[in-house]
């Protein structure tokens, strides 16, 4: 549950960006910006990608506030609007890897394992070793399926309760913990993938 | 206790959400295999990097960004509608000679003195089955046969 304080921050902002006021608007992004751009940076590669969706993010909001209708909390609106754009951002890059297949027809496509370097230089303690392990999370998180990966993103990356989830997602608190455990065990088992390839 | 029923909990320990009563049997078995050690090591140092990876600073610059990115928008849409415009004008020009070949057209039906009069009594001609009946037509007379 949000604490009291967060709860009258809110009401004060959706006052005033029902008004129309910059100010509010302003004071919207400053307090959500780090929210918003955690749960971008769940879903996408890079930092630079993450705040770009962040600020489609906000325009969103901004343009369309009248249709926010009050009956979630405003936090819960905001992180479905992140959470539907990271989403649209992955479709429109797929789309784009999937025309640059068809034009070039020499690229291929990559599955999970066949992306992963296998190093024989791997060292888990060096510099190298530690960014190729952050990649292969990465795309370990990437390659689960979508409800799993919001689910896990919005737990591991935002910390939300499962209540908090299940209402982000328009779902119920046993779907959550069913949907973050499948994430969990299949996010293990492409870990002992890389883990096998590198390390044994 | 085998390593793969274990092995499901080894993310939920990594992730510190093990319950308590499958915790002790887990530290137990990990304390004696050394594959299932060395993967959760593994395993609580890729959480350690999701942790890392999550953390941001705040960017004061990042309202002004999207006020840039609002004014470019607009600015881009305007662009995009006024490239309607040449092909509005054509085709207002291509359905005003249309329209105006049409009107001209009928201007001109049945003003030339008796064109129309006379062009229905050649048709007339070409259509003779009209001025006699189809028994007429069959009867074969005297005149026929001389012919």
């Amino acid at each position: 549950m949000a604490p009291v304080n967060s709860h009258i921050i809110d009401t004060e902002l959706i006052e005033g960006l029902r008004a129309g006021s910059q100010e509010a608007f302003r004071s919207l992004v400053d307090t959500y910006q780090q929210r918003v751009i955690r749960t971008c940076k769940g879903f996408v590669q890079s930092d630079d990608d993450a705040e770009d969706i962040a600020q489609e993010v906000f325009i969103e909001i901004w343009k369309s506030f009248n249709k926010f209708r009050g009956d979630a909390e405003l936090s819960t609106w905001i992180y479905r609007i992140s959470v539907n754009k990271s989403l649209n951002f992955i479709r429109s890059a797929y789309k784009r890897k999937m025309l640059s297949f068809f034009q070039f027809p020499d690229s291929t496509i990559s599955s999970f394992t066949d992306d992963l370097a296998v190093s024989t230089d791997y060292s888990p303690d060096d510099d190298l070793g530690r960014s190729e392990q952050a990649e292969a999370v990465k795309k370990a998180i990437d390659s689960l399926p979508s409800k799993q990966r919001t689910a896990f993103i919005l737990s591991k990356y935002d910390d939300l309760s499962y209540k908090e989830i299940a209402d982000v997602m328009n779902s119920t608190i046993p779907s959550v913990e069913s949907l973050i455990f499948r994430a969990r065990q299949n996010l293990q088992k492409r870990l002992y993938i890389f883990y096998k390839k590198n390390m044994l | 206790m085998k390593c793969n029923i274990l092995n499901s909990d080894l993310i939920l320990y990594a992730e510190r959400s093990l319950p308590a009563e499958r915790r002790d049997l887990l530290e137990s078995h990990v304390s004696e295999c050394e594959e299932c050690r060395a993967f959760l090591a593994f395993l609580v140092k890729s959480m350690t990097l999701i942790d890392k990876d999550k953390e941001t600073d705040q960017n004061p610059f990042l309202y002004t960004r999207i006020m840039a990115k609002m004014e470019a928008d607009e600015k881009q849409t305007w662009s995009q509608h006024k490239s309607f415009i040449p092909a509005l004008v054509f085709s207002a020009i291509f359905l005003a000679g249309i329209l105006g070949g049409i009107k001209i057209g009928k201007l001109y039906s049945g003003t030339i003195p008796g064109y129309y009069n006379d062009l229905q009594e050649e048709v007339s001609y070409f259509n003779d089955i009209s001025q006699e009946s189809i028994e007429t037509f069959f009867i074969i007379t005297n005149e026929d046969v001389n012919e």
